[in-house]
């Protein structure tokens, strides 16, 4: 699989598990998504998106993750990194 | 039942979360009195007053109220900003029981103190320096009311962050048999007004609790005029802390005056540093003891653990703890806060380019911070520093 599909089946798998996490259709959500950009992504919709993502991608929780996954490009380089690693 | 329980906790808790613990576990059960947890984390003692609650029913809540906070915890990024925390202070008595020994002090009920003229004067010359501070930033004068909307605290979903701490507002349901009823029998008898519950209206308002709800209240559902606002206010504000209430350190309804910013974020951040900066200057020229670090809202445990990373990560919580030297601990007497939009997007506050508009606010426990300044200085003016005391005799 190209680096370009493997990042798109990425971004579907993320996509699902926000749309599951915020409780809105996958299509909604954007591939430049961000905290604050719709009502569901507050401060406790990223805790659960948070929490989410340590379960389904092994992110590590703490104050930098949190911190700085607050866009969905944000959140594929970081898993995208950690698998590299 | 016994007076005293010891339960060995299921989850161990974080040395950082031991006192935040301790504080939630007086609300778990009527029956508790008073909570103690090991240095370890691993041993909770309980002592019990009279009631009919079982141990196993206890015990399977307090492992709850543990669990949820305690379990998967984060462990927090702690940022210093100041730190004159060992600077020598010339006292280190308790002042409590002279205050209470001179008529300074007198307690009207748990968590409920009246104060005398030294502690009045007092935070009158603190208020002086805060309405300075204000009028610096342009901060215009307001004045809210006691009592706080429910309807619009929970808007804010204040009931689902902080239930615990809430003190509710009723009056008599417009009823004359219930009124007449409630005029001849009503007395206070084993801890309570003995009137019946259905006598009480639906509740409309509580006690506010803060400040600056106040002000977002006020602005909500419409664009913010001028794009920028920075107001100050001055309020009671009431937090019920069970078996936490404790002398002027923790009472139920204590003083807090804030300067409170609303506009772009960057607007906000910059006036709360700058904020910050100034307090700096004030609390130096009088040679306060006293740390500034990151801290996070006495969330309720549901809410608890995500709420208080998530102010943790953002740093949106700075806390003033003044050192209190009889008992080598600290207390909070001041914050610098920001809440990102949270409120502009719950209130619908919007800025001139449609977006939600940002809060924050630095804000100062008037009693707390007199308190803290006698366990420092010692309650004779003659010894306190030349600012405080040249205005006292001024």
């Amino acid at each position: 699989m190209s680096s370009e599909a493997t990042r798109q089946a990425l971004f579907e798998d993320l996509r699902g598990l926000m749309a599951e996490t915020f409780k809105v259709e996958a299509a909604a959500i954007g591939p430049e998504a961000q905290l604050g950009e719709f009502p569901q992504w507050d401060s406790m919709g990223h805790m659960d998106l948070m929490v989410g993502l340590e379960t389904r991608f092994g992110v590590e929780l703490n104050a930098e993750t949190i911190s700085q996954l607050t866009s969905i490009p944000a959140i594929l380089a970081h898993i995208e990194a950690k698998s590299h690693a | 039942m016994p007076d005293r329980l010891e339960i060995t906790a299921q989850v161990t808790i974080p040395p950082h979360l031991i006192g935040q613990v301790q504080s939630k576990l007086a609300y778990v059960d009527e029956a508790i009195a008073a909570v103690a947890i090991s240095a370890d984390g691993k041993t909770i003692q309980l002592r019990l007053r009279n009631s009919k609650a079982a141990p196993s029913d206890l015990e399977s809540k307090v492992q709850s109220v543990v669990a949820d906070m305690a379990k998967g915890a984060m462990q927090p990024k702690v940022e210093v900003l100041e730190d004159h925390i060992g600077r020598a202070v010339p006292f280190s008595a308790d002042p409590m029981p002279e205050l209470l020994a001179r008529g300074e002090v007198s307690q009207e009920h748990t968590g409920l103190y009246t104060l005398g003229p030294l502690l009045a004067r007092l935070i009158a010359i603190f208020e002086d320096h805060f309405l300075e501070l204000a009028a610096d930033f342009g901060a215009q004068p307001q004045r809210f009311p006691t009592l706080i909307s429910a309807e619009k605290l929970g808007r804010v979903d204040y009931f689902r962050a902080f239930p615990h701490s809430l003190t509710f507002a009723t009056h008599l349901r417009e009823d004359l048999h219930v009124i007449n009823d409630f005029a001849e029998h009503a007395k206070y008898e084993e801890g309570g007004l003995n009137a019946p519950r259905e006598s009480f209206s639906k509740i409309q308002a509580l006690l506010s609790p803060a400040v600056c709800y106040h002000l977002y209240f006020s602005l909500a559902d419409r664009p913010l005029s001028g794009g920028r606002l920075a107001a100050t206010a001055v309020g009671h504000c009431f937090r019920y802390e069970s078996n936490n209430l404790n002398t002027l350190e923790r009472m139920w309804d204590f003083t807090m005056r804030e300067i409170i910013f609303v506009g772009p974020a960057d607007f906000v951040l910059q006036n709360r540093e700058r904020g910050r900066k100034q307090m700096a200057s004030f609390l130096e020229s009088i040679g306060l003891a006293y740390k500034v670090e990151s801290a996070n809202d006495p969330f309720f445990v549901g809410e608890f653990r995500k709420q208080a990373a998530f102010q943790n990560a953002f740093q949106l919580k700075y806390e003033i703890r003044a050192k209190l030297p009889f008992k080598d601990g600290t207390l909070a007497v001041g914050s610098y806060n920001y809440h990102q939009d949270f409120f502009g997007r719950h209130l619908n506050i919007t800025l001139p380019d449609g977006k939600p508009a940002h809060t924050g606010c630095v804000a100062f426990g008037l009693e707390r911070l007199a308190y803290a300044f006698l366990c420092q200085f010692g309650l004779e003016p003659a010894a306190w520093p030349a600012p405080i005391r040249e205005a006292w005799n001024g």
